[in-house]
């Protein structure tokens, strides 16, 4: 059993198209292993245990009829979060008030993945509507870092990363708004990628922040990534911003060349105060990268300071505008008692929201407020002009851009996550890639002192996937993927 | 502090949000911590740059105008807190 999950997707969706495994077999291998471990990860907040038994059926017939040649997943067990629709499928938010939520419709995504004949196996913990960075905020309770379980997975994809760092999905689908698949994949030694925005339909994604939101990947290794990337991504008519190309192809850049290769690395980031164990690994990938024959550069880029007091104002603005949906009439959560619809609304909206989503509410509704509209929403938007201007101006000059992927590794599930100003620093690596909506990956690096991983995040240019994948991949080659040695 | 009791209560009512005690008195705390820092961003000098809301060029997306599928309403009301044949359900509200 083992053996089966403990591979790469690629591998297992080779040895299904050889015919040494059937679907069946991986399926079944795979539900094992989330009965065994669920009960110390929590990462599932549904396991489709008959759905995907069924499914597994209808895919190995649609390979027995030769119907699956060209797809790359073909079999492959896959975990969504949790905030992404699925027809038939529970799909909480990890909210009260969403907690009986049964959707519809298939979100693109994940109609995509099922097309190409991926397996549902399950939906996974996240913070309570992708709001925070440790997976604790969830209504469903916290979920366990595979790597410790004393830490947390990160967030706010922390069921997605849980899941494919222990070995209960062979890849999943994270969202990310300010680095909620890229911060979650580093703290459990993954791949996590947020493409450039516009490249994966959001359709059915159910929204936190509709300007910065973007659907990605998190698997073992690049190759995996790439698989589900080229599976997810293109143009969809459901979604007015996804743009308007058909097809991605990204595999022609797993590329193990970096020759010549021209490497930002802001200064911002390393005057932080940087984990000792993670500035002594970002720097022995800076220097694998030179002795692959890449140019390395410190350089200047100030402009992105204020981008966590940008991303807070523009965040909580389109939280507050699209949790207004959420009335205790339509759908979701409504109160038990109640003495008209005003009461009706706020009672259902103050017990179905937890904390955490009533402060953003509340800070989105500030923020957009009369005479508060133009010095923080307008001035917000300023700001991201000025990044957006900066990162341009930077790619002007350099293919990718280097950074840790957050200033520590992940920290204690008991500790106190709320504003602290290396907390704030922590994230200008992460939302200023929003805020510009550019591509960026988590890849890991290395471990610290206490055996956690550490993320060495890349960036580039708009539509620069290709630039971050040959990056990727070249590395990946001196560092091969790990699992955690805890994993029974 | 910057946000009073006063604005706090007007917020709050245009968001309909019903709150404990406890979490009102935190999240009024909160909300000034917050306020104080996203305030820090002023030190930015922006004049004469345009706001951005959109990463890419903003124009209008057309698309043809064909009638396809969509999901039936019946589909979508089972979703529902409460609804009556083909109506959700609210307390009366005209009197």
């Amino acid at each position: 059993m083992k053996e089966i999950t403990a591979m790469s997707a690629m591998k297992v969706a080779d040895k299904i198209k050889k015919r040494e495994l059937s679907v069946q077999e991986v399926v079944e291998a795979q539900l094992k292993a989330i009965k065994l471990r669920e009960p110390i990860y929590n990462c599932y907040i549904t396991i489709t245990e008959d759905k995907a038994r069924e499914d597994a059926i209808k895919v190995q017939r649609r390979i027995d009829n030769g119907e699956l040649k060209d797809s790359p997943l073909a079999g492959v067990p896959v975990a969504i979060k949790d905030n992404i629709c699925t027809e038939g499928v529970k799909t909480t938010c990890a909210s009260k008030m969403l907690a009986d939520y049964v959707p519809s419709y298939n979100a693109t995504v994940v109609k995509r993945l099922e097309d190409a004949g991926a397996v549902l196996i399950g939906k996974v913990n996240l913070d309570e509507f992708a709001m925070g960075g440790t997976t604790k905020t969830s209504y469903f309770g916290e979920t366990k870092n595979p790597w410790n379980i004393y830490h947390t997975p990160g967030g706010s994809s922390g069921g997605s990363s849980a899941a494919v760092s222990a070995e209960e999905a062979f890849v999943s689908l994270g969202s990310d708004t300010g680095g909620s698949i890229r911060q979650p994949a580093a703290y459990c030694g993954l791949v996590g990628f947020k493409p450039t925005y516009g490249t994966v339909s959001r359709y059915g994604l159910i929204p936190l922040a509709s300007s910065l939101d973007q659907i990605g990947p998190l698997s073992r290794n690049i190759s995996d990534c790439v698989s589900v990337l080229e599976v997810i991504s293109g143009h969809d008519p459901m979604d007015a911003t996804s743009v308007k190309q058909e097809r991605f192809i990204y595999r022609q850049a797993l590329i193990d060349d970096v020759k010549n290769m021209r490497i930002g690395v802001p200064k911002l980031y390393l005057e932080e105060d940087l984990d000792e164990d993670i500035r002594c690994c970002f720097m022995e990938a800076i220097k694998t990268f030179e002795e692959m024959g890449a140019k390395v550069e410190l350089f200047d880029l100030d402009e992105i300071r204020y981008s966590v007091q940008a991303y807070y104002i523009i965040s909580c603005a389109e939280a507050c505008s699209n949790l207004a949906r959420y009335d205790g009439v339509r759908y979701g959560y409504r109160a038990g008692d109640y003495e008209g619809l005003d009461e009706l609304y706020k009672k259902s909206r103050g017990e179905g929201f937890g904390y955490e989503v009533k402060r953003r509410i509340m800070l989105g509704a500030y923020v957009l407020s009369s005479g508060n509209y133009e010095s923080y929403y307008n001035k917000a938007g300023r700001i991201r002009s000025i990044i957006s201007k900066a990162y341009e101006e930077a790619f002007n000059r350099y293919d990718v851009l280097f950074s840790p992927e957050s200033l520590s590794t992940a920290p204690q599930l008991n500790e106190d996550s709320s504003l602290s100003k290396r907390k704030h620093h922590s994230e200008i690596l992460n939302v200023s890639v929003n805020l510009a909506g550019l591509p960026a990956v988590s890849i890991p690096c290395g471990r610290d002192k206490n055996g956690l991983p550490i993320g060495l995040q890349i960036i580039s240019k708009k539509f620069g996937e290709r630039s971050i994948i040959q990056a990727a991949y070249a590395f990946e080659k001196t560092k091969p993927y790990e699992r955690p040695q805890a994993l029974l | 502090m910057k946000l009073t009791q006063e604005d706090f209560n007007k917020i709050l009512n245009t968001v309909k949000i019903s709150l404990s005690e406890e979490e009102e008195i935190k999240l009024i705390k909160d909300l000034n911590q917050l306020i104080e820092f996203i305030d820090t961003m002023n030190e930015q000098d922006s004049e004469n740059v345009e706001p951005m809301a959109y990463i890419h060029s903003i124009k209008n997306v057309y698309r043809d105008d064909e009638v396809t599928d969509s999901i039936s309403g019946q589909k979508l009301h089972e979703n529902a807190p409460e609804i009556s044949d083909d109506y959700y359900v609210v307390p009366r509200i005209i009197h």
